[in-house]
């Protein structure tokens, strides 16, 4: 007698990633016992100490437990359960987090199913297996140059920035941006999650020959001897200019800190979404200009791999006030705001460029990259996504979520 | 931790930062309280400045007038900079500011202070700026016309290399060293003139490390081919260095997993044994790299 789990998003390869969004999976019996009709099991976690871990659920609810008792009929009709990460237990390693079922007395599992709660994490305390393969799918990403990565630095350029910039689209934009890019990322690695660079806390760990690399008195980033990033190349160009106007050792200057980001847009029962986005001149702008070199312009900011996770915790201020301020219904007319000027690409219904195609005026005239990547882990937002599909991305009011997750911002029903 | 738990920590540290969002209607009439402050207060000042898409209007001609203004400290001067960068951010907002804002960069690209030249200038430069490359080209040729160091010249031209630019850094290239050198190298990475030189520098076991590895990058752009003989040439000479080897390795894997190098078993072999001998981490770990994209 053994349990057989089936649960969505299940790769080619066998592989499931959870995030904190809870997923309905099953369940059911092979093998039962002669003169059974059911057989009561019990779903818990058997994973590695420090890794991920699992919380599950009849129904789909905010919470869970670390254990579930499940009857299974004897005639091997699946039996449905949610599941979900546990919220700040992700993972560190595919495989760590592990779905076992044990029945009653039973000596042993009568079935499992490793996974992992893959979940973007702040990068100054990845560990180095994190890291590492985080900084090796990027360099293959960029692959010298010649690589995908190349279509990722064209899609934010200055000819793109009204799709981008300067409107109430700034945010779900870049949502989608980052989405796009961590699926090609995945595509090279499945472990590997998007961190995102705390830019008001120190984050010396991010800034080191290992990782981010350390900028010399000319303001050229230098890596170790066989980094992945160290043949990074863009426009033609080999390295990466950066250098910064603050001490490695501290938080850059003049940002506002997150708790003054996330207290903007009013208290939470009058929260809106139009005050909030000015945190697109500060923090957003200040962050790029604590720095010399490509972050400091719009044109030439995704030459440099540190954007993405400047971007990222960009995304993740804004998750953190969604999830704080319950402003994660497109519905309600204080998750989003109007488009001003009233322009296309940020009204809640638009798709948006470049995933879309559109070259005609006033979209560019090119747009790179085609459709946003698929994962089989979810079929949302598609390859064409509009602004609304970019508000509810732990899938909260129900739905395909996107899935990606914070390690600091929960699903909460 | 619950989940309503931490909602009430995290309510905690928003309240203890006090509100941010009153719209920051006057900010400069702000600043003008801190105009007889210190150099350092007054920059401090600056760089909390609040400005927001509603009142560009107001704070972005008086910032480009402290900028521009050459009897106000330079730390000071220096904050309004970074706070009009930051507001170019703002994107198509920032539009009806931006032709003033460039044109005070190239005023200030002339300044006494080094510090506020080389941002100018780099800021012109990332904007393809004609005049920024006129005068950092002219910098090159002249010394003493020269408004920053001819490295960051070199560096700030590579925003947008123009044909011109190549024989004058190739020249700069041959009687320079150090990081002149290296810029050098890096901007005549994308010139098919220079790949003898990139080559040179590759094989040349009396370069700096940095150089040739920088080579390596460099010709593996501009000669695949040329890129792969030299490489393996490097992996395979014992009395080479560790550091040129392991980059030469790395991107050699890179060639593997991409599965445009013909399968070499002899190198494949000289690659394993290279393994038993080495004591170096980053040599290790590239061929690690190399014998996985290898094996497919």
């Amino acid at each position: 007698m053994n349990v057989e789990f089936d649960i969505p998003g299940t790769d080619a390869q066998g592989r499931v990633f959870l995030t904190w969004s809870p997923i309905e999976a099953r369940a059911r019996l092979l093998q039962p016992p002669s003169g059974s009709t059911s057989v009561r099991v019990t779903l818990r976690n058997r994973g590695a100490a420090a890794g991920g871990r699992i919380v599950f659920n009849r129904v789909r609810a905010g919470s869970g437990t670390p254990t579930l008792t499940l009857d299974l009929p004897a005639s091997g009709a699946a039996v449905s359960f949610w599941v979900a990460g546990e919220f700040q237990r992700p993972s560190v390693a595919y495989g760590d987090a592990v779905i076992e079922a044990v029945g009653p007395g039973s000596a042993g599992a009568l079935g499992s199913r490793a996974l992992m709660v893959r979940i973007r994490k702040n990068a100054q305390t990845l560990t180095p297996a994190e890291r590492d393969r985080f900084v090796a799918a990027f360099g293959t990403l960029n692959g010298r140059g010649g690589g995908r990565f190349r279509e990722f630095r064209d899609m934010h350029t200055d000819a793109a920035d009204a799709e981008e910039h300067g409107n109430v689209g700034f945010l779900p934009w870049h949502r989608a941006y980052l989405l796009d890019l961590e699926r090609e990322l995945q595509a090279i690695n499945p472990a590997v999650a998007l961190p995102y660079w705390r830019f008001d806390r120190p984050a010396p760990n991010v800034f080191t020959r290992q990782f981010m690399g350390v900028s010399n008195s000319t303001g050229r980033v230098q890596f170790t001897p066989g980094h992945p990033l160290e043949s990074w190349r863009t426009d033609g160009q080999p390295g990466i200019n950066r250098s910064l106007s603050f001490n490695a050792a501290a938080a850059p200057a003049g940002l506002r800190n997150e708790a003054q980001t996330l207290s903007l847009g009013g208290p939470p029962a009058s929260a809106a979404y139009g005050p909030f986005a000015i945190m697109e001149g500060n923090p957003h702008g200040r962050a790029h200009t604590s720095f010399g070199g490509f972050l400091r312009s719009i044109g030439t900011a995704a030459r440099d791999p540190l954007f993405f996770m400047l971007h990222n915790n960009v995304d993740r201020l804004w998750a953190k006030w969604q999830w704080f301020n319950r402003r994660t219904d497109p519905a309600n007319s204080r998750s989003f705001a109007p488009a001003s000027p009233n322009r296309v690409g940020h009204r809640l219904p638009d798709t948006m460029w470049p995933w879309n195609g559109v070259t005609t005026s006033p979209r560019p005239s090119t747009a790179p990259g085609g459709g946003l990547a698929a994962t089989a882990m979810t079929n949302a937002p598609g390859a064409s996504p509009t602004v609304r599909s970019m508000i509810d991305y732990l899938a909260e009011a129900g739905g395909a979520a996107l899935g990606f997750a914070y390690d600091d911002v929960p699903f909460e029903m | 931790m619950d989940v309503k738990e931490y909602r009430k920590q995290v309510a905690a540290e928003i309240a203890g930062a006090g509100r941010d969002d009153r719209p920051a209607v006057r900010p400069m009439a702000d600043l003008a309280a801190t105009d007889d402050s210190d150099p350092a207060t007054r920059a401090d000042s600056i760089a909390a400045l609040r400005i927001d898409p509603q009142n560009l209007g107001e704070t972005v001609p008086e910032l480009l007038a402290i900028v521009r203004d050459g009897a106000q400290a330079v730390p000071v001067r220096m904050a309004a900079f970074r706070v009009l960068a930051g507001a170019a951010f703002l994107g198509p907002r920032f539009a009806p500011f931006r032709a003033d804002y460039l044109e005070a960069l190239r005023e200030v690209s002339s300044d006494p202070d080094a510090r506020l030249r080389e941002s100018a200038l780099e800021t012109l430069a990332i904007e393809k700026d004609a005049y920024a490359q006129n005068v950092l080209l002219a910098g090159l040729k002249d010394p003493k016309a020269a408004l920053v160091p001819p490295a960051r010249a070199i560096q700030f031209l590579g925003y947008d290399v123009h044909a011109d630019v190549a024989p004058v850094v190739r020249e700069l290239f041959h009687r320079s060293k150090g990081a002149v050198k290296e810029e050098a190298l890096r901007l005549l990475a994308s010139d098919p003139g220079s790949q003898k030189l990139i080559t040179d520098v590759m094989l040349d076991k009396g370069e700096r490390s940095a150089m040739r590895r920088l080579g390596a990058t460099a010709l593996q752009n501009l000669n695949p081919e040329a890129f792969e003989r030299a490489a393996r040439r490097i992996v395979t000479d014992e009395d080479d260095y560790d550091a040129i080897r392991a980059t030469s390795l790395a991107a050699l894997a890179h060639v593997q997993e991409l599965g445009t190098a013909a399968s070499d078993a002899g190198f494949a072999d000289a690659v394993e044994k290279l393994k038993e001998t080495t004591k170096s981490p980053r040599l290790r770990s590239s061929i690690k790299r190399f014998m996985s994209a290898a094996r497919g």
